[in-house]
Order: C-alpha cells, then structure tokens, then sequence
C-alpha cells in the first residue's frame, strides 16, 4: 500500500526525535542547572553578607572584651602589688583613670563596674544587687541580651586575675548594642530583603528594617529561619513561605562562643531570585523560538528532501502503471547531490532500458507476426514460383515468334513484364521468408561493409546526383549479424534515401558504437522530404510503399526491419538534424 | 465518601465539639558540639509527625548559670535540657529537676557507669545519653614500631612510653593545660582535689603542688607533650598534631574521637588511662544525661522524647558515627569494636567528687594551672591561690573546710 506523502512527516519525525527532543530534554536540564546554580548564588552570596556581618560584630566584640580583658589584668596586676583589701587613694586614683580611659576607648561601654570576688561594687557604675556575676562564669563571658530603657545590652565580663592565676575581681560593662544596628543598616541589601540579630530567645536585638525593638517579642514561633538559626551549630538555608532565609549561629565565632545569637538575612523568593527567574524565563522564550524556527526550517529541508523523491516516486509510478514517462511529469533529479542523484540516474536509465527492451519485445512480437506470413509467403511463393517461371517462358517464347507489329505482341509483352514483376515480388517473398534468427558465424566488420555497400552503389548514386559522405567511427567491434543480410539492408537504405532525394542530394552514412556500448549503430541520413511522423511505423508493413503504383514492391523495409529484428538488433527513423530529411537508424548487436 | 468526610473533619474537631489546640512545640536545650547538633536536628526532623521540637543551643561555659536562672525564673522554661551530670545535683537540689518516672527510668538497659551519674539522693533524676571520661586515644602503628609497655599500667610507664615516643619534632603525649586534665594526673599520682564529705581539700596538698610541677614539665622545651598552643585553640591544635603524627598518644574523650581520626578510627587505639599507685581509677569519669525541668509545660513529652533520643539504635548509630561511647547497653552492643574498647577504658574512670562547687572548681583552677605552665607562678603560689578561692566558694556554699595544715601561706 502507497502512503503518499508520508515521508515529509516521517522525516519531521525523525527530525524531532533525534534533533528536537534530545536538545527540549537538553535544554531543561540545562536551564534547570542554570536556575539553581544562580539560586545557590544567591543563598551563597547572602550567606557571605551575614558572615562579613557576622565577623564584623564578632570583631567589635573583640576589641571591646580585649580591652576590658587588658583594663581587668591591669588592674589585678596592680592590686596584687598592693596589701589585699586595702583601697589606698593611690589605688583609687589609678583604677578611677583606668576606668575613664576604657570609656574614651570603648565608647560602646554604656556602663563599667569592677566588682569583688564577694560581688560587692567596688568602683564604677552600680549594679542591681541580684545579678551574680561574681560566680558560675568559667571566667570571662558575653552574656545575654538585656534591654536597658528598650536599648539592647549586653553584659561583658573580665575576670582580673592575679600573676597566680587567683580571681582579685570582676570587670562588668553593658555594652550598647547600637552598633549591630548600624552595621545592619549600612549593608547594602537586595529588593525586600531584611537583616535580623536575635537573641537565643528570639528577641530581635537589631534589625535593618523600621520595625522598633522596643516591646518586641520572641520570633521563634513565628519565623522558621529564626528557629532554625537558632536549633543550629552553624549556618545554613531554608525555604519557608515564598522567603529565602540564610542564618548563622554566631555563637560559632571565636569570641562569640557561648552567644547565643544567630543573624538571619531574609528576602522574598520573588525578589531573591528574580534573576534566576528572569534568566529561566528568558532562557525558554528563546529556547522556544529557535524551536519553531529550527521547525520552519526542519519543515522546508523536508521538503526539500523529499520533493526529488516524490518527483523519482511520481516517474516510477508511470513506469510501472502507464508504461512510459509523460511529458508533463517533473523532471528526473539526476543532478540532485549524493545518493539521490544516484538513484535519478539509475532509474532514469532502467525507464530507458525497459523502454528499449519493450520496443525490442514489440518488435519481435511483431517479428513473429512477419515470420507467420514470411513462411505463409515463401510456400505460396514456392507454389506460383514454377507456373510463374513457365508463364514467363511461355511468354517470352510466344514473343520471339512475335514480330514488332503483331497484334499480340503487346498483350505478351504485358504478360512478360506482369510476369516478371510477379516473379520479382515472389523472389522479395522467399527472400523475406529465408532470413534466419540471429547470427552464429564470425563478426562482421559494419565499417567495411558499408565501405563496400558505398563502392557498390557509387555509379547509381552519382547519376542520380547523390554525394555520399561516409563518418565511420574506428576501431568498432564486430557485429552479430551476417555480412550478406547487412549489406542488403545497407543497399536498400541507400537505395531508399537516394529514391527520396529526387532532385539529387547528399547521403550521409554514419557508424558508431551505442551510449550504452552493447550495441552498434549505423545511421542513413538523407536530404529528401523525410518522412511524416504519422507513417514512420506503417513504412515498415509489408507491401506499403510511397512510391509510384508499380515502381516498388513494397517489401523492401519490411525486409530490412525484418532482416534486423533476425539479428536482434533494432531499426527506427526519425527527422534529420535540422528537421529536413530523414534518418534511418540501424541498432546492431556486438557480437559477444 | 463518608469515611472522606470523618477523616477530613476528623483534625477539625476537638474534644466536646472544641477547636482543637495545637500542641506547644517541646524545648529541648541542648550543649551538643556542632556535629552533633546537627545530627539531632536531622534526627529531629526525621521524626515527622511526632510534634514540632524547638531546639536551642546552649553554650556549655555558662549553661549551668543560664540554667539555673531560667529554671528558677520559670519563664522561658525548656521541656527537656541535655547537659552534663555534673548539673545535675546542684539543681536537683534546688528542686528545679523533676524525677524521672519510674517507667521511663526502667525503660532502659542502662550501664552501671552512666546510671549512677543520673541519681541524687538516690533519686534518678537524668536519662544518661553518653558516657564521657578520659582514656588514652594512641596510633597504633606509632606504639607498636615504638616498642614501648602498652598499655601502660602506671603513670610510670605511660611517661616513661611518652618519652620514648618523643624526639625529632613529634611529642608522645597530648595534654591539654585544663584541670579536667590535671586532676587525672593528680589522682594518678596519689593525689586528690578535694574531699566533698569533709570538704577537705586536697589541692593544697604538697602531692598536689608536686604534681602541678611534674604536670608543667609535660609543656617544657624537654617536655613530652610540647608547648601549649594559644589559649582557645587547645584542642584544634590538638587535632590538628595528632591527625599530622605529631602526637603519639592523646589523653582525651570519647567526644574527640571524629576530630582525631578525621571521621575515621582505622589505626586508632583506645587504652585505660593509669590508674593511681593504690589501683585507684584516676581518670574523670563524666556523662551527658536528658533531664526535665519542674516547670516543664508538657514533662510526659519531654520524657517520651528523651527515650527516643536515648533508644539503643540511635545511640548506637551516634557511637558509629561520632566515637560516643552508648548509656546503653543495647547501644554499646551495636557501637563496634572501636568504642566497645573505649568503653572498657572508661570503666577504669572514676567521677570527679561532688559538691556545691564543682562547676565553678575549674574558673578558679585552669587559671592557676596556666600561670604555672607559663612560669608566671610556682605551684605553690598558683595552688595556694586556688585553695583560698575554694575556701571561699565552699563558704558561700554552707561549707566550712578544716584548716589546711599544708597551707603554703601565700598571700595574692
């Protein structure tokens, strides 16, 4: 069953599953890849925004417990090399000066206080009386957040330690955590995004939008990243509620160890990964048209492609269904490049062959056909050649008796002559009839023979004014035919075309080997009127002539062709070149 | 259809008709290293649907003083603590523990060495998580070439293997300059710190001053364990020298045992840590206990959660994981040859003495031990100090400790 134009779409098809669909498959891979690698820069890059703030605060920090650290070693220093207990005014003096050159060091100290080992206030600012700063410290420490006229504080502590190592008192100093604030607020942060330090409660301590601290409540329950940062050793990310949070514990800090605060950086999905998003976006609507093109133009090479093939299945179908090309059927594509060009080629020339092989089948069809009545012919003409002959005796007998003027003369003289026709119609007959079926003996030299047939007929031609040109191809291989027949054939073509040129003209007599090299060709081109389109296959039945009543027999092509057809060969005519004459092509096998 | 609907309004109802209330999400505080928190917060994560837990990190330096602060204020109270059984008799004390239900104390197979750091008073008031305590954690191969006693059974051999072990760079013995650390030596040698039943102490003692100064030698040019890196950074440089093979053998805990092998106990050896003359267990002995507090707003929660935390196959997965050493037996019989060894090591451990000073025995000792180390003081000038400050604590406690006859009288 034919499927016509099935092939386009198989190719689209095949288009799709190995071009479209492998790159469709590639593509999202690729922009899913690309999507979360730009989102991983963000968590990335927001996580090192809380790190260089985390690190910020931890160093500030620093410096503040470093010099609380140095005031408090100072100062143990000092009163180890005084009596124990004894506060001389010296002592005093001193520690008044160390204190305010901690303030003007430490700005962020919003109190000082140096306390005993029994917790008693020994100098600097007060402190409440149930805060036990004295005991349970594992020495020095950053405590909680604590909120001082809803100012977030924390309490830094310095244990002053004797050159032994023994505890002589302890540096207290609330530290204003404004700062926090202030690093939060000079970051530069994304569309939406917001920074929080919260306390191990969950009690924001800074925050770098314009929500007040004061009064504000615990946001473990209510902000997953706060809950996390805060459950956790270290940093990380989460998703929660179409907002990004990055977090870290900055309790993993050097000197932060022991705090229990974490900073959260939060921003909007929608804002945090809108290059991403718009990356993605952007990304398919392009994907997408280079799809409907690489569409468009998968669609026209299909087409493309295929439009030969159809032309190739187009001519294939009239070979097999209607015997022969038409004329208004497309082109063969035998110039198109690579195996279809090939395959245009091959069946162009197998359309050429069956053609040529179903003219040769004609032929010997009607070969056969010719031989029924050759052989019918020869045994008619065997049966009135006898009576014939004595007819013709008896006539020119009974006219040698005869004078000029006798009465009977020209009744004899016609009975002589019809008998003699006669007998020379008989003798085309058995001629007709004694052809035999292809050739067995030596090869025939057809340049030789024509030479010869040229020599032969030379004196006839010359004075009917016919000039005869001779194109013979060399070094033709022989042909199976037999020299007697072929000559015979050459005769009667030279003959024939020197009839036709009644006015004298020249005779062209060409040799050749075929296109396809099996064959021999031997062309007799005339000047004469050539010969209507209409009877270019009639002129062949036997017995059809155009000439005069009486002047041919009407057996001659017909012998010929039938002489061809003997020796497997092939006999056409065709206009000359030019349009004026004609042209007789004889088509003769190479002897093997 | 109609089971759909039961189902779908099934969490819409409470009881009586009621809205139903959601469960307050349990606290659990917490001191675990950040390797672990973050295994607990997977482990956590992975419950599901068992109810929300809220996890808060507690700084170890000052978790027993926010403790007790916040137990007692009862505000932000946790439904359940993990912190060290060191904490617990002083807040058992103070009433701020509840017991743990019998049920939930018999739910176990515990071992004999985490439970009796669970009880006060008789009283049980923690659900052992870890078994904690010093060992020796050694190269095998590195002993082995070095051809020395092992293990050693006295302090003798183990100094005398150190030696042995220590030359071109590379030092037989880590030490961290920490009383935890010196008070094995200090038992090893004969030594105490003090006396909780008297609340004599024992750090004043010439025994103790000796072996302070042998203690300092260890961190000597000559010394076996190399000089003290800056302070805060003992135990990365402790890692750091052990992992490079600068470090024969370390006296550690089992909560080390990932950082030294770098994730890895292929080669590492665990030895029981020299017992005293008199065969006497020297090393500190320690464990990390679940405990809930009285002003727990759901304790039958907090409890159930303690037992999923200290179930033998979660111990067991964590003694693989991380070197802990299981409370468990169920746990430790899962936790492979490694910290089955450390175990046998730390049966050979004996608990620091209790009393009201304990947390606070060491703000006043590493001090003391640094400046001798240093060369800043003598061992009898640093121990003296920290026998006044002893003294004083105990007396803020109740205490009154006997006069020292030792008292080297040195004024700070």
């Amino acid at each position: 069953m034919i499927k016509r134009g099935s092939l386009t779409m198989r190719v689209l098809v095949v288009l799709a599953l190995a071009t479209i669909t492998p790159t469709m498959v590639v593509g999202y891979l690729a922009i899913r890849r690309a999507r979360d690698d730009l989102e991983r820069e963000v968590v990335r890059g927001n996580l090192a925004l809380i790190r260089a703030l985390g690190s910020s605060v931890d160093g500030t920090l620093q410096s503040a417990r470093r010099a609380l650290d140095l005031a408090a070693a100072s100062w143990a220093d000092e009163r180890t090399r005084a009596a124990a207990g004894d506060e001389a005014p010296a002592t005093r003096r001193a520690t008044a000066r160390l204190l305010r050159r901690l303030r003007r060091e430490v700005p962020l100290f919003a109190t000082i206080s140096i306390v005993s080992v029994d917790g008693q206030v020994l100098y600097g600012d007060p402190i409440a009386a149930n805060e036990n700063v004295g005991a349970h410290t594992f020495g020095g420490y950053i405590g909680d957040v604590v909120y001082e006229g809803g100012r977030p504080r924390v309490r830094v502590v310095s244990q002053a330690r004797s050159r032994t190592g023994e505890l002589v008192g302890v540096f207290v100093a609330q530290l204003d955590l404004r700062f926090i604030s202030e690093a939060l607020a000079s970051a530069r942060l994304g569309q939406g995004a917001r920074l929080l330090v919260v306390d191990g409660d969950g009690i924001p301590v800074a925050r770098s939008d314009d929500v007040p601290l004061a009064g504000a409540t615990s946001l473990r329950a209510d902000d997953p990243a706060v809950d996390r940062a805060l459950g956790s050793a270290k940093e990380g990310n989460l998703e929660s509620g179409g907002v990004v949070a990055v977090y870290r514990n900055l309790s993993s800090y050097q000197t932060l160890r022991g705090v229990r605060w974490a900073i959260i950086l939060e921003q909007p999905t929608a804002y945090a990964y809108a290059l991403a998003r718009k990356t993605t976006r952007d990304t398919i609507v392009a994907g997408l048209v280079v799809l409907a093109v690489a569409l468009v133009v998968g669609f026209l090479l299909a087409t493309r492609l295929t439009r030969p093939l159809r032309a190739l299945a187009e001519r294939a179908d009239a070979i097999a269904h209607e015997g022969g090309i038409p004329d208004d059927a497309p082109p063969a594509p035998v110039d198109a490049m690579g195996e279809i060009g090939h395959l245009a080629q091959r069946i162009e020339e197998m359309a050429r062959r069956i053609g040529e092989r179903e003219q040769l089948q004609a032929a010997l069809a009607h070969g056969d056909r010719l031989a029924t009545v050759g052989t019918m012919s020869a045994s008619v003409a065997h049966e009135i050649n006898n009576p014939l002959t004595t007819v013709l005796g008896y006539a020119k007998l009974l006219l040698e008796d005869k004078g000029q003027d006798h009465p009977d003369r020209a009744g004899l003289e016609l009975i002589s002559d019809e008998a003699a026709r006669m007998k020379t119609i008989v003798g085309a007959l058995l001629d007709y009839s004694r052809s035999e079926r292809g050739h067995r003996g030596e090869p025939t030299d057809v340049n030789e023979l024509v030479q010869r047939t040229a020599a032969l007929l030379s004196p006839a031609l010359k004075r009917g004014r016919v000039t005869v040109e001779l194109d013979l191809a060399p070094h033709l291989p022989g042909a199976a035919a037999a020299p007697h027949e072929l000559q015979q054939i050459f005769v009667n073509l030279a003959q024939n075309a020197a009839q036709a040129m009644s006015e004298g003209g020249r005779l062209q007599v060409a040799t050749g080997l075929c296109a396809d090299d099996v064959a021999i060709e031997v062309t007799f081109t005339d000047e004469g009127p050539g010969v209507d389109p209409a009877l270019r296959e009639t002129i062949f039945e036997p017995f059809f002539t155009t000439k005069e009543v009486g002047s041919g027999t009407g057996l001659g092509l017909a012998v010929c062709r039938h002489l061809v057809f003997g020796f497997r060969g092939r006999m056409e005519i065709t206009d000359a070149p030019g349009g004026h004459g004609a042209r007789f092509r004889v088509v003769i096998p190479i002897q093997e | 259809m109609l089971l759909g609907l039961v189902v779908a309004l099934g969490p819409a109802c409470g009881h009586r008709g009621e809205p139903a209330r959601a469960r307050p999400r349990l606290r659990l505080w917490h001191t675990f290293n950040p390797t672990e928190t973050e295994a607990l917060n997977a482990f956590l994560a992975a419950r599901g649907g068992k109810g929300a837990v809220e996890t808060t990190l507690l700084p170890f330096q000052r978790g027993q003083t926010i403790l007790g602060e916040v137990l007692a204020g009862g505000g932000d109270c946790p439904d359940l603590v993990r912190m060290d059984a060191t904490w617990i008799p002083e807040l058992a004390r103070a009433n701020l523990l509840s017991p743990a239900p019998a049920d939930v104390a018999s739910a176990r197979l515990w071992l004999p060495e985490a439970s009796a750091l669970a009880s006060d008073g008789g009283v049980q008031y923690g659900l052992p998580q870890r078994l904690d305590g010093l060992a020796l954690i050694y190269r095998q191969a590195t002993v082995k070439n070095a051809g020395v006693e092992w293990p050693p059974p006295t302090m003798g051999a183990l100094l005398a293997a150190a030696r042995r072990m220590t030359g071109g760079g590379n030092h037989g013995l880590g030490v961290r300059v920490d009383g935890y650390w010196f008070a094995a030596f200090l038992r090893a040698w004969g030594g105490e710190l003090l006396d909780p039943a008297t609340g004599t102490l024992g750090i004043d003692q010439p025994i103790a001053r000796t072996s302070l100064e042998r203690f300092s030698d260890f961190f000597g040019p000559a010394g076996i364990a190399g000089p003290p890196p800056p302070s805060g950074d003992e135990a990365q440089d402790e890692f750091r020298r052990f992992r490079a093979g600068a470090l024969a053998v370390v006296v550690d805990g089992p909560w080390a045992v990932t950082e030294l092998g770098g994730g890895s106990t292929d080669g590492l050896g665990v030895a029981t840590f020299p017992p005293a003359p008199n065969g006497t267990p020297a090393a500190p002995r320690g464990a990390q206990m679940f405990v809930v507090p009285r002003c727990a707003r759901d304790p039958a929660q907090a409890w159930a959660l303690a037992l999923e935390l200290t179930a033998p196959e979660v111990q067991a997965d964590w003694a693989r994981r991380f070197g802990l050493v299981p409370a468990t037996r169920g746990g430790l019989a899962n936790a492979g040859p490694f910290v089955q060894s450390f175990y046998r090591a730390l049966q050979v451990t004996r608990p620091l003495p209790w009393s009201p000073v304990s947390a606070e025995m060491f703000d006043d000792l590493n001090p003391a031990i640094a400046a001798v180390v240093a060369g800043d003081a003598t061992a009898a000038e640093a121990l003296a100090g920290v026998a006044r400050a002893w003294t004083r604590l105990l007396e803020r406690h109740g205490v009154h400790a006997p006069e020292s006859p030792a008292d080297a009288g040195v004024t700070p």
